[in-house]
């Protein structure tokens, strides 16, 4: 209802109430029609770097427990399988791990061997889980999760070279779970890695 | 009344999905982990004892994405490890064990079920499948012993109202 004070139209309660609940209404269709996605296309935008960070992250938590302090002094040679896919004959994440796992021996004082005939200890690398699992959660106009899991489970078997005698095993596990939030299908990505 | 519409009116939409986009992901964590797994179980019934024996190992695979030297590899360490761990020796001369894998794989399965539009239950279900076979033959070549297994370890993502999970329930 409209009221006139000292010939200004002045608006009433329920005019003004009607007015915030437009203003409300128009702020919820513009930000209802908003929407962030995450996009990927594989695979000419090579794989995706959060494919890449967690499962390195996660290798590294699984490496946290390794007792590489028991090959100081030894010569090594790594061999490492897995159930990835490949063109050639090793995968990315084998030659990754293989790489890694040299420079932590390395730097617990063992010695890589350049052939396996040259080494005093083969170090057998199964990697059961080198990979991914990824998720996406829409609370639909409230909230939109991407969550990448990165998974690494590995054995360990460390064999006398000469004698074929097995040393050791060692299981080995790490997990990086990294979640993107977006508030609102617009506001974000606020991000945290566990 | 009131609090319960506007609970049920937020879950509603609500969607959890499991997304793979190989090859760029890479293979599947959960992918890897149930191959793995199942050939771990099918190897725990081998009806042949190495311990003491010469084993000359091979194994022939015809599964593996775009080539199979992964899996002879992964399987053959596995073997490796099996042999040694039983007092065995991998040399020639004595046994020739040849394993061979035609069938390591998995599927993949969605459900959804949902009443009046409304999502009540959202799975994701992997399911390997992996048949191994093991022929020993003597030093002579006479196969010994054929043993044949297939046992597919399996891992299922469950959903409810596509809010509320995933539970695993691994097989």
């Amino acid at each position: 209802m409209e009221i006139r004070r000292g010939g200004r139209i002045v608006m009433g309660r329920k005019e003004k109430a009607l007015l915030s609940w437009a203003k409300i209404i128009v702020l919820i269709f513009f930000l209802v029609s908003a929407c962030a996605t995450k996009r990927y296309w594989g695979p000419t935008m090579g794989r995706s770097a959060d494919s890449q960070f967690t499962p390195a992250d996660a290798l590294e938590k699984a490496l946290k427990s390794a007792s590489f302090d028991r090959y100081r002094g030894k010569t090594v040679w790594i061999e490492v399988y897995s159930l990835t896919e490949r063109t050639g004959e090793d995968s990315p994440e084998e030659r990754f791990l293989r790489s890694w796992l040299g420079e932590k021996l390395v730097a617990h004082g063992a010695r890589l061997a350049n052939s396996v005939n040259q080494s005093e200890i083969l170090l057998d690398v199964k990697a059961r889980v080198f990979g991914i699992h990824q998720t996406r959660r829409d609370f639909i106009l409230l909230l939109y999760i991407e969550l990448t899991d990165g998974i690494v489970d590995l054995h360990l078997t460390a064999y006398e070279q000469e004698s074929g005698k097995i040393l050791h095993t060692e299981d080995l596990k790490g997990e990086a779970k990294y979640r993107e939030y977006y508030i609102l299908y617009i506001f974000g990505p606020i991000k945290s890695l566990k | 009344m009131k609090k319960i519409l506007a609970v049920v009116f937020v879950l509603l939409p609500a969607c959890a999905t499991v997304d793979y986009t190989a090859p760029g992901q890479g293979t599947s964590a959960e992918l890897q982990s149930i191959l793995a797994k199942s050939l771990e179980e099918n190897m725990k019934e081998i009806p042949f004892d190495p311990e003491g024996k010469k084993v000359d190992l091979q194994v022939h695979a015809s599964g593996g994405y775009q080539n199979s030297l992964g899996l002879e590899g992964y399987v053959k360490s596995l073997f490796r490890e099996w042999i040694l761990s039983k007092g065995g020796k991998l040399d020639q001369g004595q046994f020739q064990m040849a394993v061979f894998l035609p069938v390591l794989g998995d599927t993949a399965v969605r459900r959804d079920l949902s009443y009046q539009y409304i999502p009540l239950y959202y799975s994701e279900k992997f399911q390997a499948t992996a048949r191994m076979i093991v022929v020993i033959k003597d030093a002579e070549g006479k196969t010994v012993r054929v043993w044949q297994k297939a046992d597919g370890a399996g891992l299922s993502d469950i959903y409810l109202m596509r809010i509320f999970g995933p539970f695993d329930i691994p097989r």
